[in-house]
């Protein structure tokens, strides 16, 4: 040794990594959108158990409400109770009149209260799936200490609804005596049994039966502490007599003849606040937007990491292989990948996926992986390989033509037809919005592959007799895992603007017969509410926002990403 | 590992300090040979076409090289830029291969034949053959820190693992003339020359017998070239390595070889010990290279003639019927029309002209 | 160059008959599809149907017939969802609007993107530079399907400026081609800007200058043509994203242009008209994008097609 070697500094050894963190923090746009995407993928993941409220339940007596509406706790369906000389027959004809799941419209007709007594219906209603139609558990007599059994005993869980009008009983400042207007409609939707038939009393009619009924009983739902709290609300007329609360009057409430403004329980104001306001229907809009974002944000995510894995490897594999006769086989490969990744997610979903649309999705993926595999032209010089490889190279080319012309059409017409053709289930705007973006993975995964495989270093590794498979995956696939990493965070903002853009004009995803609303949904609904003068504005201004920083930020942080990884692309887009 | 015959040169066990203690290499006497090059030919099919593809042309990076390298010497491959001489050391190694080059002939090491193998067989073959590349910056994966690097050989072949592993490649590590801590560093924080000596430190690791360097010091500055030079003469000796050193600077090779081979256009054109080619070199060819080493003493460079080299490098594309010197050649314009014609139309074999200096031209004798 | 329009326009018919192929099978795949049996369909379209397709002959026989009809005669067929309608008259009624559509987009498009990438580039680092390229940042980012509401709802709800739907008069018309082109005048802004600066940078620019000719010729005469060269390369995937553009702005502002066509019959499961209108799109940017190719070439002399 005839020189000392020089010294490297001690500075202490940093990863190429941590160097790229290093620049990533030093960009305040990719630590906007940083923060950005932990807040939104948090509240996505903790959606279920942060959200005020259901989704899809409705208030139909709240409407919409701009953000910031404080709606007392009074919330379901108002029980309407009868005078005391209510026959509990009369009842079951109320009940009887309708098939299952059908709409009726009642009239009713009010007359001043005569006595008082009451039924309490007591309406159990799920904490776990609040929205669900309340089911009548018991319905009881109390002042006759009678419990109507046979509708106990026979189902417990019938569904009696009556919507829309009576609350307007409550709001209005009419002395007494209570009236109900002439003629309220009443919107009733219940699914009724069978067994209730023999209560049938046909020679009363249902008019008569509300006829002397000037008594609520009011489900009353508040922060949950038991599920099967009952509130009571004595009115007379239209004022408030008392409200009970499982027997026990409610604080504030305690004066008699107050309309309903407000209600404490424990000191607690008995009120929701709807931060962004309600819909509508009175559905909870930050709620929406929070699932919304959970459903755009997972097909985002599952789409995004299912053309990662295939992308990756198939366009590692075949660039590394590529002029070589192995490159079909890499291409069999993907295409086996592909049906793999295809049978998974149709036994996971399940059922509803023929086999047709297997094969149809395994053929369309099949084809770009032809794409992928374009150059892959296996000449095998004199030997026989040649013989064999043009005949698949021929077809290679050809499918390649082929392909060339599907995606002559943009490629959301394609993911259009086929969700037309195949219907508009989950599996196939998987299959559709991932085949594409797999493609575009693996093609640039192969485009760097190529590059890499030319670097000596690869070389160095064959010689220091690395085999092919630990060459692509000690030193190829780390080497492209940066663009991998700026690609797929680029590529979820992607996948979630195509979905909402399929949401917007109409192909929601279907799941159990019901749309999934993400955030496209919403956008659509909010702009659908507009009122002239711009009236019910946040029911897409929320959304819109919500979806616009979400979208931002992984914007942000997939080209702050970049810039971080290699800076010589700064700048360029 | 068999033991050199030649005495006085170590075992290639290069295991560690031990054989530090070995004796210089006697460079004159020709051993056994190791490395038997024989025809070898690389030519690359130039395609055009999508879906039906046709062959439109080829080009014959390498075209008829012979070779041999002895055991314990060090081999120089000079020759200008393009002529082959990487195309060559990356075909003996298997690296150039079809699909994308059609390669013929026959690459011997210690008498196996290793062109055209796969598999375990190439494997053997690399873990007695090596190679130094020649960009340090492209040579190092980027993602790997040095030790992993330098381990890779020893996971592969199945030399060391774990703990004994990491202390090999300490040893390596200081053998090259780094400390152990710069294992657990990356390539981009060592400079030019320190990368290269991890380079050298990798192909060492498996402990070959034979090292291909392929223009190892090209891309250094000409202050490190230097150290790089003088750490590869010095392992070679150490652990007695053969070594077919590839340069275009012939004061490098002239400095390291025992021997030295001149590649123009595909082939070699003459090969003979060092003495003898820089001091009486017979092809034309070598003497317009060697004419144009500056010559660092003012009075005689002020006398040095220069042979001036006409024309441009002819394209590889084509084939040559004759010498494909001979349109360049400045010996050639002073023949006879029959001479010339000679020169034109039959090619020239590689043919000892003297004793153990072999040279690939009809005329050796005449003077330019 | 006169070769290369020739083969790509003998290339044109392959395209299309592939195109026609996969529609006319994919429809006959799908399950359930229309041409099942047991779909509760109005007897009228049946027969017309049935009429149509054939259907009780053999596939392939099928087959040759719809491609005869629609190469022969253009004929798509009747609708499957709207009774009295063919997929013809439904098309001819909705193209043209769309195509009005499309040309005010663009023409909006280019105008505010070249003008405000030409004033950024000469201004570069003014606020003008960092405001026009912030907002065009923001054009390409945020989706047409947010920016088209918000637009409804500013200049039609609230300050009643514009009409909420329809495409009849200008005020009709005005909200529609700013939503749809607004993503275009972005990129054309930042290609524009990006294309004069390297244009500027260069040694005939440099020359000019030197000459003595006035800024204003220098950029209008000299450095326009070869910026721009980017704008009209993007012309070509840039009408794709306008056909996809164009069905989310229809369905904003209730246009009956081909995009509304289109969702309304992939929403019906309306397949010949899926198909139909499929079909007339892959036309449009097949021509399109060879005459994009041809324009490209003509203005780039270092363009070589061969």
């Amino acid at each position: 040794m005839t020189d000392a070697p020089e010294k490297a500094n001690a500075v202490k050894s940093r990863g190429l990594w941590a160097d790229a963190l290093r620049r990533l923090f030093k960009n305040w746009m990719a630590v906007f959108g940083l923060i950005v995407v932990i807040l939104v993928s948090s509240t996505s993941i903790l959606a279920d158990w942060i959200i005020p409220f259901d989704p899809s339940y409705q208030q139909r007596w709240v409407g919409a409400k701009p953000p910031g509406h404080e709606q007392l706790s009074v919330t379901n369906e108002v029980r309407v109770t009868v005078g005391s000389e209510t026959d509990p027959r009369n009842l079951s004809t109320f009940l009887e009149g309708f098939g299952p799941d059908e709409t009726h419209e009642i009239s009713l007709v009010a007359h001043p209260p005569r006595e008082l007594e009451e039924i309490w219906i007591k309406i159990y209603k799920s904490r776990k799936y609040p929205d669900r139609a309340p089911k009548v558990r018991e319905i009881f007599f109390p002042t006759r200490r009678e419990t109507l059994d046979e509708l106990a005993i026979t189902d417990p869980l019938h569904t009696l609804r009556v919507t829309d009008p009576l609350p307007k009983a409550i709001g209005d400042e009419e002395p007494e005596p209570f009236e109900l207007p002439g003629g309220a409609t009443f919107r009733v939707k219940k699914k009724i049994d069978a067994s209730l038939l023999p209560l049938v009393d046909p020679e009363r009619t249902a008019i008569e039966w509300f006829g002397t009924s000037a008594k609520l009983i009011l489900q009353w739902e508040r922060p949950a502490r038991s599920e099967n709290d009952v509130v009571r609300i004595f009115l007379r007329g239209r004022r408030i007599e008392k409200i009970l609360m499982n027997g026990e009057p409610v604080e504030g409430f305690s004066a008699p003849g107050r309309d309903i403004e407000e209600a404490t329980l424990d000191g607690e104001p008995m009120v929701h606040t709807h931060l962004f306001g309600t819909d509508d229907v009175g559905r909870d809009v930050l709620s929406r937007v929070l699932k919304g974002g959970q459903i755009s944000l997972a097909v985002g995510l599952i789409a995004t990491l299912v053309s990662v894995t295939i992308g990756v490897a198939v366009g590692a594999t075949s660039g590394f292989l590529s002029d070589s006769q192995v490159s079909s086989a890499s291409m069999l490969a993907g295409a086996a990948a592909t049906m793999a990744a295809c049978g998974i997610a149709g036994v996971a979903i399940g059922g509803s996926t023929p086999g047709a649309i297997a094969a149809i999705v395994v053929l369309v993926l099949f084809v770009p992986t032809s794409f992928v595999c374009r150059g892959e032209r296996g000449l095998l010089g004199p030997s026989i390989g040649r013989l064999l490889a043009s005949p698949l190279t021929t077809v290679d080319g050809l499918l390649m033509r082929f392909v060339d012309i599907i995606y002559t059409l943009p490629y959301m017409f394609v993911v259009i037809l086929l969700m037309v053709v195949f219907g508009r289930n989950l599996f196939v705007l998987f299959a559709a919005l991932g085949a594409v973006q797999w493609l575009t993975m693996a093609r640039i995964v192969r485009g760097q592959t190529l590059s890499l495989k030319r670097k000596e270093f690869v070389d160095a590794a064959e010689v220091s007799g690395a085999s092919n498979f630990s060459i692509i995956f000690n030193h190829i696939v780390p080497n492209v895992l940066g663009v991998v990493a700026v690609y797929t965070t680029l590529t979820i903002p992607a996948v979630i603007l195509q979905e909402s853009f399929l949401a917007f004009i109409g192909l929601t995803v279907q799941v159990d017969g019901e749309a999934v609303e993400s955030w496209g949904a919403l956008i659509n609904y909010g702009l659908n509410q507009l009122e002239d003068g711009g009236g019910r504005s946040w029911l897409l201004l929320i959304p819109a926002a919500f979806m616009s920083v979400t979208l931002f930020g992984l914007n942000f942080l997939g080209d702050g990403l970049r810039d971080a990884l290699d800076p010589r692309m700064r700048g360029k887009s | 590992m068999t033991d050199s015959p030649n005495g006085a040169a170590s075992a290639p066990d290069a295991g560690a300090a031990a054989a530090t203690a070995a004796g210089t290499v006697a460079a004159r006497d020709l051993g056994e040979p190791l490395l038997e090059v024989r025809d070898l030919r690389v030519h690359f099919p130039q395609r055009k076409g999508v879906i039906f593809q046709s062959e439109v042309g080829t080009i014959r990076a390498v075209d008829g090289v012979d070779l041999t390298v002895h055991k314990g010497e060090t081999l120089g491959l000079v020759g200008e830029s393009g002529c082959g001489k990487s195309t060559t050391a990356r075909a003996i190694i298997g690296l150039t291969r079809a699909p994308i080059a059609r390669v013929t002939g026959s690459v011997k090491f210690d008498g196996q034949e290793i062109l055209g193998v796969g598999g375990n067989e190439l494997r053997d073959a690399r873990r007695s053959l090596q190679m130094i590349f020649q960009d340090p910056f492209a040579s190092l994966d980027p993602r790997m820190t040095v030790g992993a690097i330098v381990s890779e050989p020893l996971r592969n072949f199945g030399i060391a693992r774990g703990r004994e592993s990491e202390g090999r490649v300490g040893e390596l590590l200081e053998t090259v003339g780094l400390s152990r801590e710069h294992a657990l560093r990356y390539p981009h924080e060592f400079s030019g020359g320190q990368r290269q000596r991890i380079g050298v430190a990798r192909a060492l690791a498996p402990e070959p017998r034979m090292i291909l360097a392929d223009e190892p010091v090209s891309a250094l500055d000409v202050s490190i070239q230097a150290q790089i030079v003088n750490l590869l003469e010095d392992l070679r000796t150490r652990f007695g390595l053969t070594t077919l050193f590839i340069a275009h600077d012939l004061a490098i090779v002239r400095h390291i070889s025992d021997r030295v081979a001149v590649m123009y256009l595909g082939t070699v054109v003459e090969i003979a010990d060092k003495v003898a080619i820089y001091e009486e070199p017979l092809h034309p060819y070598t003497r317009a290279l060697l004419s144009a080493i500056p010559i660092p003493d003012p009075a005689v460079e002020a006398k040095r003639r220069r042979i001036l080299l006409t024309g441009d490098v002819p394209s590889p594309d084509r084939e040559y019927p004759g010498c494909r010197f001979a349109d360049r050649c400045p010996l050639r314009r002073k023949l006879s029309r029959t001479d010339q014609a000679r020169c034109d139309e039959e090619p020239p074999k590689l043919h000892d002209a003297r004793t153990g200096h072999a040279v690939a031209c009809h005329f050796p004798d005449e003077s330019v | 160059m006169l070769r290369y329009i020739l083969r790509r326009l003998l290339g044109l018919p392959v395209v299309l008959l592939i195109l026609v192929t996969i529609t006319f099978f994919l429809a006959r795949v799908a399950p359930g599809g229309p041409f099942s049996a047991d779909k509760n369909v109005p007897p009228e379209i049946k027969a017309n149907i049935e009429a149509k397709y054939h259907l009780d002959k053999p596939l392939h026989v099928q087959y040759g017939r719809y491609l005869r009809d629609v190469v022969t005669r253009g004929d798509l067929g009747p609708s499957f969802k709207h009774k009295d309608q063919t997929v013809n008259e439904i098309i001819e009624r909705g193209l043209p609007v769309s195509f009005q559509l499309g040309f005010l987009a663009a023409i909006f498009a280019v105008t505010f993107g070249v003008s405000a990438g030409v004033i950024a580039s000469i201004r570069q680092n003014s606020w003008f530079d960092y405001g026009s390229m912030s907002v065009a940042v923001l054009g390409m980012t945020i989706p047409n399907f947010v920016v088209g509401p918000i637009l409804v709802l500013l200049f039609a709800r609230y300050w009643k400026v514009f009409n909420v739907a329809g495409w009849e008069e200008l005020k009709d018309m005005v909200l529609p081609a700013i939503t749809l082109g607004l993503p275009f005048a972005a990129r054309i802004a930042r290609l524009t800007r990006a294309g004069m600066l390297e244009i500027v940078g260069q040694d005939f620019i440099r020359t000019a200058r030197a000459k003595g000719l006035a800024e204003r010729v220098v950029i209008v005469r000299h450095a326009l043509k070869g910026g721009l060269l980017p704008v009209v390369s993007f012309l070509g995937p840039g009408l794709s994203y306008m056909m996809v553009g164009s069905l989310v702005v229809e369905r904003i502002f209730r246009i009956p242009g081909l995009g509304q066509e289109f969702i309304e019959s992939a929403l019906n499961r309306d397949y010949t008209l899926v198909n139909g209108t499929v079909l007339v799109y892959g036309v449009i940017l097949v021509v399109m994008n060879l005459i994009v190719d041809v324009v490209y070439g003509y203005l780039d002399p270092r363009i070589r097609y061969d």
